[in-house]
């Protein structure tokens, strides 16, 4: 890549013919400026090592402080907590960086211990005032500190003032739009997706997964999928056809199966995949029916369901809808044809493919 | 004389949780914070307990616990793991574990368990 | 005679300075971009949210595809660490590639294939396949190995297109170490994105020297030799200063072939990776990107900055040479198949930045390079040369050399600050100073020679792609 500098030098060496004097000077000048150029870059790479390795120093040393002040705190009954607690926070809590790693401290060992530890380490995060802090984060216009807050709110089951949160929900910045949408999910105590209603951005597929793995860890009762089945938003219909099938809500499968005339594709497609995975069998005859009008995706979900929940004669009702030149689907036909039946060598397959096509 | 227990553990934190609860508890505690210092520490100690993670540097948790099971077969293991998975978990008994303790775990919990697996040695060492 | 050679010079000299001008004022918007979207990026990367995810069954299923061609030696090794990749649901499809050593035997006995009689669909037209295999073994089920006639790196990966189950392709060299959690982070961009991903690149790595256990990295060591450290150098400011402000506009037109993810419908639908050329990663990019422009779907292209890939970069100065001589030529096909691109607005981005930067930038700029040689030997010639002036001028060139590389070594400790130890800056930086004078001229030659060969070879471009696979190094840091 350092090719351009050189085409500079060839530049002002023919330059350097007609105007001698002045290109001298400013390539003196330049040549100047590249190489304090240099030096301070590498005056900066050099400060970040040593700045890097100061703050990493200091924060192994409060580290190891916090540690044995949260585990006095925990487990040490002689141990004088609000005492200790002031002289700690004082003498140790100081600067924006000690909050940070006093904060991502306490969220390991919320992450890593339960039960009556968990109300103790979040008094833990009180008694420092990270509470303030993060109210501070919250507060910032940065998209990354709320977030932040966000993410540790959740995280330490901490209520934040509604006034503040509800309207991150659709925030323009996707990491804060996300950190919202869990924090909700963690905090709600009866409806964890009480926040969909308001959700005006389409839900990624990465929002959804770490949705449903949110869902694993809600302890109260699993949501009734089926209220989100009419949202406005697609990605949230196909989000809660997923789901439905993913916690065998079957009292809905009437409603998928009348998703299977949908006139939008993804819900069509979903509501397929959604009745499979619920070995719904009695969706087979709608798909037979609609075979011929469907998209190839479908077509090959299609196939696909016959060979996990449907017989060899539903697949061979298909045959003639399967036109001459859909070699693509010809090949899903012929995979399902030998999925029932195995032992169908390959000369076989050849004259099956004769037989039904 | 004091139970000695070993704590396997990558963990910083809980590590020095796990230390600081078991010592409370009354019990004698080393650490080890990856699989090739547990087994230097077998080599040169004996135990009554080992609490260990399955997923460790250098020497994995399985390969751990067989090697326990070879050449300590009287030490009791109690496996400390993030893992929910169905299957580590059975596999995990099937190489001969006590118990099996998820991520998150409560530390009274823990101390009980502990205590337990701790019993069982006994009665086997005694008969 | 003279004062046609002083004309001549004028109007040399006119072109050297506008070009030096577009030159300067790129490196500095690079250098801007790459520093807004590392920043971003660490930003992001603070969450690391993406472990729980393992669990879900809703990730997309991946095919991970590695053409082998004469790789016996180390063929079962690397299989073997592909196959622990941290991801939920994925498949490993090696290609052999028509080897003529024992490739195929080792895998088959190695792993217990049997011939399986798959049924798939030749989207793309490729040599003819002998056979598939699929392993006995429960443990290695995911594992699927097609053997094919020798076509070229580019054919191998075709038929993988075809032979594989999944929507999602990562193609890869089967010689590079990845990451455990390398599949989950290129396939990130996939779900999080409100436009249709096609691809998703990654950084290479230089993984000489490095300490290697299992097929893992254990321990990043910087390379004992010169070569390998300018290269180093070379991929930082490929990587950390070029792609990630190409990403940040959106303009990537090159994702390495050593480690990318595609879309498979999306690269079935433009064709393929062409086979007739040497650079088939950058002009499949191109092609896929022409493609959605044309049906105006809208659609992107990602890049994750993680160091998930690293891979072993030449340590002679042959295979050096050979590699970039190829890459050269790799570059000008590509830009020649798709001039109809170039600085045509219809394309946005692409047409107005990419393309031609590729142009100025990379095919022009050896070129130029040389040229200036030769009118720096004829200025000699002509005693116009002024040996006080030279210096000076050589001392700005210098400089700025050193300035580019220095802010790409200072990106890497922004970064990711994978060389922790000090000696290694220390090593690094000599490097920075060395390099423009004992390590660029001789790429620049070898770039040079490439224009050369593409010109006297043009009819013989079949049979240099063949040669393709059984090249060292194949990653492309540019």
């Amino acid at each position: 890549m350092p090719i351009g500098p050189t085409c500079i030098f060839f530049m002002n060496i023919s330059l350097s013919i007609t105007d001698l004097p002045s290109v001298l000077e400013i390539n003196l000048v330049l040549s100047l400026v590249f190489f304090i150029l240099a030096i301070s870059v590498i005056s900066l790479i050099l400060y970040l090592r040593v700045h890097k390795n100061i703050s990493n120093h200091r924060k192994d040393k409060l580290d190891i402080l916090l540690i044995d002040f949260i585990n006095n705190y925990l487990f040490n009954d002689d141990f004088d907590k609000s005492n200790e607690m002031v002289n700690f926070k004082n003498k140790h809590l100081k600067t924006t960086l000690d909050k940070q790693v006093a904060t991502k401290q306490i969220l390991v060992f919320a992450e890593n211990l339960k039960g009556e530890s968990s109300a103790v380490i979040k008094e833990i995060f009180y008694g420092y005032g990270l509470y303030d802090f993060l109210i501070q984060d919250l507060t910032n216009k940065a998209w990354f500190r709320k977030a932040r807050a966000l993410n540790v709110a959740y995280q330490l089951a901490l209520n934040l003032p509604s006034s503040l949160v509800d309207s991150l929900i659709n925030a323009k910045n996707k990491d804060v739009r996300q950190q919202a949408f869990f924090y909700f999910l963690h905090r709600s105590t009866d409806n964890p997706l009480g926040f969909l209603d308001k959700v005006t951005t389409p839900l990624t597929l990465w929002e959804q997964i770490h949705i449903e793995n949110g869902l694993k860890s809600y302890e109260g009762e699993t949501p009734d999928f089926s209220n989100w089945i009419n949202h406005e938003l697609i990605s949230v219909r196909v989000f809660s056809m997923k789901m439905i099938a993913d916690y065998n809500q079957y009292e809905h499968t009437p409603i998928l199966l009348e998703f299977l005339n949908h006139k939008e594709h993804e819900i069509r497609l979903q509501a397929i995949i959604s009745l499979r995975k619920m070995e719904a069998p009695e969706m087979i005859p709608t798909l037979i029916k609609k075979f011929s009008r469907e998209s190839i995706q479908i077509k090959q979900e299609i196939f696909k369901t016959i060979g996990r929940i449907g017989h060899v004669e539903d697949l061979k009702c298909l045959a003639p809808y399967i036109q001459q030149e859909d070699t693509v689907l010809k090949v899903e036909y012929l995979k399902i044809a030998r999925h029932f039946n195995p032992r169908i060598s390959a000369e076989k397959i050849d004259e099956f493919r004769n037989i039904t096509l | 004389m004091k139970k000695k227990i070993l704590v396997i553990e990558d963990n910083p934190m809980v590590v020095k949780s796990l230390e600081f609860k078991l010592l409370k508890e009354g019990y004698d505690v080393a650490t080890a914070i990856d699989g090739r210092r547990a087994m230097e520490q077998l080599e040169t100690n004996s135990f009554d307990l080992i609490l260990t993670d399955l997923m460790l540097p250098f020497v994995s948790g399985d390969q751990l616990i067989e090697h326990i099971k070879i050449n300590h077969p009287n030490i009791p293991i109690i496996v400390l793991s993030t893992s929910t998975q169905e299957d580590i978990i059975t596999n995990a008994f099937t190489m001969g574990v006590d118990d099996f303790i998820t991520k998150p775990f409560s530390p009274n919990e823990l101390a009980l368990r502990v205590k337990r697996s701790i019993g069982s040695l006994k009665k086997t060492t005694n008969r | 005679m003279n004062f046609n050679l002083f004309e001549f010079i004028d109007i040399a000299s006119l072109l050297f300075l506008t070009y030096g001008l577009i030159i300067i004022s790129g490196y500095i918007f690079l250098a801007l971009f790459s520093f807004l979207e590392l920043r971003d990026y660490k930003r992001k990367y603070n969450f690391r949210d993406e472990v729980p995810l393992l669990q879900s069954s809703h990730l997309p299923k991946i095919s991970v595809l590695a053409p082998a061609y004469n790789e016996e030696a180390n063929v079962i090794e690397n299989v073997r660490s592909l196959l622990t990749l941290d991801y939920p649901s994925f498949e490993i499809v090696i290609i052999n590639d028509g080897s003529s050593d024992n490739t195929l035997q080792s895998l088959i006995s190695t792993f217990d294939l049997y011939l399986d009689d798959v049924l798939y669909f030749p989207h793309i037209h490729t040599k003819n396949v002998r056979g598939i295999y699929s392993s006995k073994q429960q443990s290695y089920k995911n594992l699927k190995v097609i053997d094919k006639e020798n076509g070229g790196k580019a054919d191998a990966l075709n038929t993988g297109v075809n032979c594989c189950s999944h929507d999602i392709i990562c193609c890869i060299d089967v010689d590079c170490i990845l990451e455990r959690d390398a599949l989950l982070k290129l396939v990130k961009p996939f779900l999080n994105n409100d436009k249709k991903v096609i691809a998703s690149g990654g950084i290479i790595r230089v993984a000489n020297s490095c300490i290697i256990e299992d097929g893992r990295i254990i321990e990043v060591r910087l390379p004992d030799t010169f070569l390998a450290r300018a290269q180093i150098l070379e991929y930082f400011r490929a990587f950390l200063m070029g792609r990630m402000a190409w990403s940040r506009v959106d303009g990537l037109l090159l994702i390495s072939g050593a480690f990318g993810m595609f879309d498979k419908k999306t690269v079935i639908e433009s064709g393929g990776y062409n086979p007739n050329t040497v650079g088939e990663d950058m002009e499949l990019l191109v092609r896929m990107r022409r493609l959605m422009r044309d049906k105006k779907i809208p659609y992107t292209v990602s890049f994750v900055p993680d160091p998930l890939c690293w891979t072993e970069v030449p340590q002679s100065w042959k295979v050096l040479y050979r590699q970039r001589n190829r890459w050269t030529r790799g570059t000008i096909e590509t830009l020649g198949l798709h001039k109809g691109l170039l600085f045509n607005p219809k394309y946005g981005v692409l047409g107005m930045l990419s393309t031609p930067y590729w142009m100025f930038f990379e095919w022009f700029a050896p070129l130029i390079e040389f040229a200036g040689i030769i009118f720096l030997i004829l200025m000699f010639l002509f005693g116009q040369l002024n040996l006080h002036v030279f210096l000076i001028f050589f001392g700005v060139v210098y400089t700025f050399s050193i300035l580019f590389s220095i802010t790409a070594l200072f990106f890497e400790e922004f970064s990711f600050q994978q060389y922790k130890k000090p000696k290694y800056m220390v090593r690094l930086l000599r490097t920075a100073f060395l390099e423009p004078l004992l390590y660029h001229p001789f790429v620049m030659w070898a770039a040079v020679k490439g224009n050369i060969d593409l010109i006297l070879g043009k009819t013989s471009w079949g049979k240099m792609t063949r040669t393709g696979l059984s090249n060292p190094s194949k990653t492309k840091p540019k």
